[in-house]
């Protein structure tokens, strides 16, 4: 039960806009007339509710789709239309003044969806960092098109294969998911050593056949990688990128 | 290919080709029942539908996934499916005008044996603050970008069929080949949107992040317009109350711009995550099957015929199986314990009795979600 609580203080975050939903539930129960009305906006949530709250659906749910996924049952309560259909039923009659209350009311108990951190301006009709296609773009360019295995920086594995599925790696986004973890990559391990260790960059690097490697110029300072036989070829928006003349690109056909 | 020629292609077959797939549904309707928001969440209910439907047989039985063939049949089924409608509608007196043209040439629609619409100043109001609302969110869309971790998965899987023509062989995140993931291969949303970008020769990611918000963000509109006037039901002609359905969309449009509470919230998927199958589940399905069991009741109420919320019920759980595996699931169950609060609240049991031939999509679904994941649950 604690951990359903949990999903659902998660899921309202400053929880103003679930007091709106419960004012709203209680003006239904008062006011509304139309018995369809009744039983779908009101009493059917409430079961949903109920339901949402027993542990053995959480149960259920969980062994089927994971619990991380549970607060989409919540979905399936329509909060957002019912706070907005009591609103105008309560101000029938004086509309605007009850569009400008409610409008005043879900500012300050909301959140503005673009101040969210994972928003930034777009650079590109892709919606994807530029370094990101300048990186592949020049990769694949050395390659003349041909797939190639690159290990890319951890901060840019989501955005890569959004680009261009030609370039494969040998570590993905699973190894940022915090539900894996304890999940162990040695071309993940080598990259992330600070300081980097060539020789052991390099045996995990060949580990997986890696045809080029991406790290952050400003990671490389001091790092000599002459012994290993990478070869450097470019600086590209910040990010130093090296190939392996040992791997052949065939073995990705 | 210019920009504008791409983007016109996607328009059509993102946008025209779906609606008009609306009119076989509707010509299942009474005319006076034919509103064009009901033919817009109708296409693309059956769109969605009808993809899942071909592509799923596609997925297991062609080798690797052939993406070429699904394309092709896909495309042929909505070309008929579009044929059939406009016959179907033609020879049973059309289609409703929507509300704008009526309240634009009234006198014409008088003439035309059809209703007109005097527009109330304040109802005139209300539309305007809305669509500028809209207006800002499409803008938002288009200029910002929402770097989204699962967009690894869904954006990947749509770019690695576009480029390979194959589906669901390569893990997204990494691109080496693998085994048929089944489960997660169910929810073709990512397919859909690749045979999209395949159609308008558009890269899928600039599909997916540049163009899909400005089909998906109206088509929830649509979704929240046909709820709000199923709730008012017959009121909803009282001239008077005209003015409450764009002052419930300004509401809306508000509650989406600043429903950012947590990043679960379906506003907040809404915005930040549209072209993906679980924020279609909570922005189109579910308000569309609320919108549908209202419907449902107030025809039980009136001793009305049924065919039609019956016929929305089997299309949004057959186009559930789009959004994510679990959708099906939660529409299903959704509509069915609707069915059975309205059997409870009109004493009749009619109502829970028409939901089940409309879950037999769920039926089907679940028997071949249980065949794929068998082996895991047993081990």
């Amino acid at each position: 039960m604690s951990e359903i609580l949990a999903m659902i203080a998660a899921y309202e975050g400053n929880g103003l806009l679930l007091v709106l939903y419960g004012i709203a539930l209680v003006f239904l129960f008062l006011r509304e007339d139309d018995k369809a009305n009744r039983a779908i906006f009101l009493y059917m949530p409430l079961g949903l509710i109920v339901l949402l709250l027993l542990p053995p659906v959480h149960a259920v749910y969980s062994a089927i789709e994971g619990s991380d996924t549970y607060y989409r049952f919540l979905w399936l309560i329509p909060m957002g239309v019912t706070v907005g259909y009591a609103a105008i039923r309560q101000f029938t009659t004086s509309l605007k003044r009850g569009v400008v209350i409610t409008g005043i009311l879900i500012i300050l108990c909301g959140t503005y969806v673009y101040h969210n951190e994972n928003i930034v301006e777009a650079q590109n009709r892709l919606h994807l960092p530029e370094e990101v296609i300048d990186i592949t773009d020049y990769i694949l360019q050395d390659t003349g098109g041909q797939r190639c295995m690159v290990a890319m920086p951890a901060g840019l594995v989501q955005f890569v294969r959004q680009y261009d599925a030609r370039i494969l790696m040998p570590y993905g986004r699973e190894m940022l998911m915090p539900q894996w973890s304890g999940y162990y990559h040695s071309v993940y391990e080598a990259m992330s050593s600070d300081p980097v260790d060539p020789e052991q960059l390099i045996t995990a690097l060949r580990e997986y056949n890696c045809n080029y490697l991406v790290m952050a110029a400003s990671r490389m300072g001091g790092v000599d990688l002459g012994d290993t036989g990478l070869i450097f070829l470019d600086t590209v928006d910040g990010y130093n990128i090296y190939r392996d003349p040992a791997e052949s690109l065939s073995l990705m056909d | 290919m210019s920009a504008a020629i791409k983007f016109l292609l996607f328009l059509i077959v993102a946008g025209v080709m779906p609606i008009l797939m609306g009119l076989l549904p509707m010509s299942f309707a009474s005319l006076q029942r034919r509103h064009s928001h009901l033919i817009v969440v109708s296409g693309y209910l059956s769109c969605f539908a009808l993809f899942e439907l071909i592509g799923l047989p596609v997925l297991f039985f062609t080798p690797m996934g052939n993406f070429r063939l699904l394309v092709i049949l896909d495309l042929a089924a909505e070309i008929i499916w579009i044929i059939a409608g406009l016959i179907r509608c033609a020879r049973s007196g059309g289609v409703r005008s929507p509300g704008i043209v009526r309240a634009i040439c009234p006198r014409r629609l008088r003439q035309a044996g059809q209703e007109a619409v005097e527009p109330l100043r304040d109802e005139v109001i209300f539309w305007v603050i809305f669509l500028a609302l809209l207006g800002f969110q499409l803008v938002m869309s288009y200029r910002l970008a929402s770097y989204d971790g699962d967009d690894a998965y869904y954006v990947a899987q749509s770019l690695q069929t576009w480029q390979t023509g194959t589906m669901y062989h390569y893990v997204p995140y990494t691109g080496v080949t693998t085994a048929l993931d089944g489960r997660h291969a169910m929810a073709m949303m990512p397919m859909w949107i690749a045979m999209v970008a395949k159609l308008s020769g558009t890269h899928p990611t600039i599909v997916t992040h540049s163009m899909i918000p400005f089909v998906f963000l109206p088509l929830a509109d649509v979704c929240l317009y046909f709820l709000m006037r199923a709730l008012m039901y017959e009121k909803v002609n009282e001239t008077r109350n005209r003015r409450m359905l764009p002052a419930f969309m300004v509401i809306m449009a508000l509650l989406q711009i600043f429903g950012n509470v947590s990043i679960y919230t379906p506003e907040t998927f809404l915005m930040l995550r549209t072209w993906q199958g679980k924020t279609v589940f909570a922005a189109v399905i579910v308000p569309t099957a609320f919108a549908a069991l209202l419907l449902l009741a107030h025809r039980i109420a009136d001793h009305a015929s049924v065919r039609f919320p019956v016929i929305l019920a089997f299309l949004i759980n057959a186009a559930a199986g789009m959004c994510t595996s679990m959708a099906p699931f939660l529409a299903g169950g959704l509509l069915l314990l609707g069915g059975a609060f309205i059997a409870v609240a009109f004493r009749q049991k009619k109502a829970f009795l028409v939901m089940l031939p409309a879950c037999i999509p769920n039926v089907i679904y679940a028997a071949i979600l249980l065949r794929i994941m068998l082996p895991t649950l047993l081990s």
